[in-house]
């Protein structure tokens, strides 16, 4: 007399545990697509102190070379290097020319030694990237302009943040 | 006799996404590091050149081309003066309260981009109390029509006929000597 053998399902012994990846690759594709998009295609990177609020504009300028100037509500400052102190709504008196207070001797000492050291054609032609706070009244940044055009800087850029 | 297998259409078909899943673990790390989070823009301005801008303006022939000018007063108050030969028009442009008036002045520039649609250059005295934000929305509203209106001028190259929707782009700080 012959037992009938119960059935059993043939198991694959050599399979391993199959991880399921369509969710996490819809996930990377979203991230990539939104990576993408702020893709940043500019020449020039600018690194704004965080301190330092930019106004908006709607201006689509694609930014360009030249010396970078930030102006913040505390300091006046090229790369590191601090300039100028500012103090409320106008730079300290010791940072002011006492003969002609729109003038920042310190300013235009650096923007002279940078224009004779650079390599950078567009520095070299008198492009001034102009970093600035919003909250700052125009009279401050009329000294910096009004400074930078003696020392041969004439063309200033606003940069601002895109609405 | 072999038992036929068929195929039917309940088998799922699995497509093996581990390749490109690699490929997006490697794009995303560059794409991370090389992306801006804050998009930063440009307004291009040009300040006086003392004796460079005379000579230029003395050459360009201004009895032709009009001067635009807008000042700023304490008050926010805007006025617009326009000099063509020994003309000038000089219209007021009173403050939304304590705010500018940007709507009025757009709608001013158009009225006078109508009537001189080959200038392109304004010249901007604002007021030494005034933020440098609003400095900026000056630029704006005086870069481009609010309502997307359309100007024709003759290209001077050319002798062309073109379109453009910009207004004033370029921009003098005409105060920055005072």
């Amino acid at each position: 007399m012959s037992r009938r053998k119960r059935y059993s399902p043939e198991i694959n012994k050599k399979t391993g545990v199959m991880v399921n990846v369509t969710s996490l690759t819809d996930m990377f594709t979203v991230i990539l697509v939104f990576l993408l998009q702020t893709y940043n295609t500019s020449e020039v990177q600018i690194e704004p102190p965080a301190d330092l609020r930019m106004p908006t504009s709607q201006s689509e300028g694609v930014l360009t070379q030249g010396l970078e100037v930030t102006l913040s509500k505390e300091t006046l400052t090229i790369g590191k290097e601090i300039l100028a102190q500012v103090k409320g709504a106008d730079f300290a008196a010791n940072d002011k020319d006492p003969k002609d207070p729109n003038f920042l001797p310190a300013f235009f000492k650096s923007l002279e030694k940078t224009s004779k050291e650079t390599t950078v054609k567009a520095v070299k032609d008198g492009q001034i990237l102009l970093i600035a706070d919003r909250e700052l009244p125009y009279a401050v940044i009329k000294k910096v302009m009004y400074t930078a055009s003696m020392a041969g800087f004439p063309q200033v850029k606003l940069i601002t943040s895109s609405q | 006799m072999g038992i036929k297998r068929f195929r039917t259409h309940y088998e799922e078909f699995e497509l093996d996404l581990t390749p490109l899943l690699a490929i997006i673990m490697k794009l995303v790390p560059v794409l991370v590091i090389s992306s801006s989070f804050l998009q930063l823009t440009q307004i291009e301005t040009d300040l006086p050149q003392v004796v460079k801008q005379q000579i230029e303006n003395q050459k360009l022939n201004p009895e032709k081309m009009a001067q635009i000018k807008i000042l700023v007063d304490d008050s926010k108050s805007l006025s617009v003066i326009v000099t063509k030969g020994d003309a000038t028009d000089t219209s007021k442009i009173p403050a939304n309260g304590a705010s500018l008036n940007l709507a009025g002045l757009n709608a001013k520039l158009v009225e006078i981009k109508k009537k001189n649609p080959e200038v392109f250059k304004i010249e901007l005295a604002p007021n030494d109390a005034m933020s440098y934000s609003e400095v900026v929305t000056i630029l704006d509203g005086s870069r481009k029509s609010s309502t997307n209106d359309e100007f024709t001028f003759v290209d001077p190259k050319t002798g062309k006929e073109v379109k453009t929707d910009f207004l004033f782009p370029e921009v003098v700080f005409n105060n920055i000597f005072q």
